[in-house]
């Protein structure tokens, strides 16, 4: 047997090419397009029915996120408990999501029990009737969650943060208040789903083992849809109010720990600085061997985790840093986030480090292309900012290639700390 | 359907191969067979602060993530009450790495009192994290030793109290990892886009050389049967009571294991479960209750939990749940109820083959418990459970001298 040199490295091997399987489309007599990714060995299907109807739409809040998890509480046909007990019954599970900006449905099922599971996700989305009673039950049990939510300190500096870079008028800044939830009612769902579900902007992704012929099952449940064209209700782009950079702390009693987000408002994917930005994010607090995560976890101590993310929105974006640190350090924390940021604006990021995190990069990259669901969220990642796969090579190229000067331009261009809001909520 | 190889090396290692040509990626998972059970009472949650020294560098290798995330990897750990579990994932042309790295650490660590006392500090900072800094995070502290008078699994993971942590020495720290880190108290699996021959050698290159270690026998006190009922009730600053019955079951390789993981599917596994149709919407008395098992190696719990609903007595709430419980077990399971129960299992297990790292740590656990292959069997195992063996290990099980129950009350005022 060859002796082992346990000091050195084996080789190392960087992929060329990665090479990522694409969707296929396909469009219904209605219009509605249905993107086909075939993918996996497992015969099961993921299917995904992608709207405009998140809370950039909704007309008053807990709009979106309620009609959208009161889809599979009645339908004209349906008792939410019939729904309920057929998808059990075929072991399909349903997720229903709604953010900032999209809302849907996501099927999981095997592929052996597509027709029954289709019919009714296709029921939901086109005769949901969100009866009183089961609305009084859940808004009742989303008020409880709300009041628990409020309780962690991770949430009041999250929903600070947004509400702080956003303002509290904006759909992405609006924090939940108790009274929202007197104030929704049932027949406010029916209409934002009238609107919002039976309409023009649905899109359906599908991804798995795709059998033969698939195009006329869902030609047969969406097909003959009669769609509505959704309205809007914030048409033109964000308001161009820059919400001042400000510290804000969110004092709470009886903690013993803090919770920080430092960030602020930034663009989206559409930006040519897009993916540099992520780049920078990633050597910053992106990753496990981050800076952050290295300085003030592992060096001090401080914290079980921080990170950094550069989230992309339909209508803008934003960077934040966060953490839960021990009270009596949080000052000790935030200082050391500043320096690292400092740190970043004044000097070259070494190669050594550098190359380490394009290699990280590109095996996530592997990794967003790595089986059916991956595949998955991937193109729908594309898919909603009517982006195409130039995106992905364009990511690939900017890991490889964007240099070390770059990213300290980019450092200075956005990570100004004057233009940081911070957020405490906690001691401090 | 999940196949595999199995080879042992010299040293005892057990090492599992799974090819699966449609992935870009291969998964390492080495199971350590150790965990919070096996440590000393007064030394409790040093499995876990161990987990956190694996990745402070080895003999060999000051840093262990800076030639992984080199490598395209990326990798984590758990630890429980029965293992401490490591894994990672690399793009397949990489794999060596991954070996290089785990047999390092493995033959040995690169220990040193700062980064013990730094870990010290993250871990509980951990510890503030998430059992003291949210609502209801303390339910585990107070639960184990309620149900567990005998046998370790009276602390969790993270211990008992967050002192013990800060008292953990050096000394500890190197008797812990001559005496259970070892390739004769491990499981290496490795799934993905690789050839057997090539896992083989690559597991003989890297870790035959490491010789094995003697491991202390486990002798662990098994917990006395319960006679009676125990109840304990406590005030938190929390906006709503909540609810906690936990009773003792077998331990997961007994035969019945499946048909109280049924029961407990039958009460809470979706939105058709009786408890939610039934409690909350229907009765409106919680807004989430759920049923489960730890589904530990040693005679595990059995966990009712439910948050009540403003306004509604925990007396209430406690009658409702106490009836359907009698319900399941005085009224045979319907034929559709069943077979849905069996559906989801068996959809859950196709669903888990989808990704490499699921394949590898699931194969791993089996390994542990006796054989990989039961893997397969799973299936099997709950399409063997009828009504009859529901209602019979019911009745056995969900009664209240084997209960004890945690009242959670909101401070008011």
């Amino acid at each position: 047997m060859d002796p082992v040199d346990r000091k050195k490295i084996p080789p190392l091997h960087l992929s060329e090419r990665i090479d990522y399987i694409r969707d296929k489309k396909v469009t219904l007599s209605n219009g509605i397009p249905v993107y086909l990714i075939n993918a996996g060995n497992q015969d099961i299907l993921r299917i995904e029915l992608l709207l405009s109807a998140g809370s950039w739409v909704e007309p008053g809040p807990l709009i979106a996120s309620s009609t959208n998890d009161m889809l599979n509480e009645g339908t004209k046909t349906r008792t939410a408990e019939m729904i309920a007990e057929s998808f059990d019954y075929y072991g399909s599970y349903l997720h229903l999501n709604a953010n900032k900006d999209t809302a849907g449905v996501v099927l999981f099922t095997l592929s052996k029990y597509l027709e029954e599971t289709l019919v009714i996700v296709a029921d939901i989305i086109q005769n949901s009737t969100f009866p009183e009673r089961e609305f009084a039950t859940y808004i009742q049990k989303k008020k409880q969650q709300f009041v628990e939510e409020r309780e962690k300190v991770r949430y009041l500096a999250r929903t600070g943060f947004l509400r702080s870079i956003f303002g509290q008028l904006h759909p992405y800044g609006r924090e939940i208040l108790l009274e929202d939830f007197t104030t929704v009612t049932a027949k406010q769902l029916s209409e934002f789903h009238c609107k919002c579900y039976l309409s023009d902007s649905i899109k359906i992704i599908v991804t798995g083992k795709i059998p033969k012929g698939i195009e006329t099952v869902f030609e047969k449940h969406f097909g003959d849809w009669d769609l509505e064209t959704i309205e809007t209700r914030v048409p033109e782009p964000i308001p161009v109010v820059p919400a001042d950079p400000s510290n804000i702390f969110l004092e709470k009693e009886n903690v013993v720990q803090s919770a920080i987000r430092i960030g602020k408002k930034l663009f989206n994917k559409h930006h040519p600085d897009y993916h540099g930005v992520q780049v920078l994010n990633t050597v910053l607090g992106g990753y496990f061997g981050s800076r952050l995560m290295r300085n003030i976890r592992e060096e001090k101590g401080y914290t079980y985790g921080i990170g950094s993310a550069f989230i992309s929105l339909h209508h803008a974006g934003f960077f934040t840093i966060a953490s839960e640190v021990g009270t009596n350090v949080c000052r000790s924390a935030v200082k050391e986030i500043y320096k690292e940021i400092k740190i970043l604006r004044e000097q070259i990021i070494p190669e050594e480090e550098l190359s380490m995190v394009r290699n990280y990069l590109l095996g996530q990259v592997i990794r967003m292309f790595d089986g059916p669901f991956a595949l998955a969220e991937s193109f729908r990642a594309i898919l909603e900012y009517g982006l195409d796969y130039s995106h992905y090579d364009n990511a690939i190229r900017t890991i490889r290639n964007i240099s070390a000067k770059d990213l300290r331009d980019l450092a200075n261009r956005y990570l100004g700390p004057e233009s940081m809001t911070e957020i405490v909520a906690g001691k401090y | 359907m999940i196949n595999f190889e199995k080879i042992i090396l010299g040293n005892g290692l057990k090492v599992i191969v799974h090819t699966d040509k449609s992935t870009p990626l291969a998964a390492l998972n080495i199971l350590y067979n150790v965990g919070a059970r096996d440590e000393h009472p007064d030394k409790t949650g040093f499995a876990h602060l161990f987990e956190h020294l694996m990745f402070e560098g080895s003999v060999n290798i000051p840093d262990y993530d800076g030639p992984l995330q080199k490598a395209g990897g990326e990798n984590n750990a758990f630890t429980n009450n029965d293992i401490t579990n490591y894994y990672l994932t690399l793009p397949r042309e990489n794999t060596e790495i991954g070996f290089w790295l785990e047999s390092d650490r493995m033959l040995g660590l690169d220990f040193s009192e700062q980064k013990l006392n730094v870990q010290k500090q993250v871990v509980a900072e951990e510890y503030r994290q998430r059992y003291l800094n949210q609502p209801y995070g303390d339910v585990w502290l107070l639960l184990r030793p309620l149900a567990y008078k005998v046998h370790p699994y009276q602390w969790p993971t993270i211990g008992r109290d967050i002192s013990h942590i800060d008292q953990a020495n050096l000394n500890d720290v190197k008797n812990f990892f001559f005496s259970q880190y070892a390739p004769n108290n491990a499981i290496l699996v490795v799934a993905g886009n690789i050839e057997i021959p090539e896992v083989e050698k690559l597991a003989r290159r890297w870790f035959s050389p490491i010789r094995e270690r003697d491991i202390p026998r486990r002798t662990l006190p098994p917990e006395p049967k319960q006679r009676s009922e125990r109840k304990q009730e406590v005030e938190r600053n929390v906006p709503f009571d909540a609810i906690y019955k936990v009773f003792h079951m077998c331990g997961r390789n007994d035969p019945d294991f499946h048909t109280v993981d049924v029961i407990s599917d039958i009460l809470s596994n979706g939105k058709s479960s009786r408890l939610y149709q039934n409690l909350v919407q229907s009765k409106r008395l919680f807004s989430e209750v759920d049923a489960y098992l730890t589904g530990e190696i040693d005679p595990g719990l059995f966990i009712l939990s439910g948050k009540i609903i403003q306004g509604v007595k925990m007396e209430d709430a406690e009658q409702e749940l106490m009836a359907e419980l009698h319900k399941i077990k005085t009224v045979p399971v319907r034929k559709r109820e069943l077979d849905k129960i069996k559906n989801k299992v068996e959809s859950r297990l196709v669903f888990e083959e989808t990704n490499v790292l699921n394949k590898a740590m699931n194969l791993a656990f089996h390994e542990l418990l006796g054989d990989a292959n039961e893997i397969n069997n799973e299936i099997e195992k709950y399409h063997a459970v009828t009504p009859g063996k529901i209602r019979k290990i019911a009745a056995g099980l969900l009664v209240p001298s084997n209960c004890s129950t945690l009242y959670y009350r909101a401070r008011t005022g």
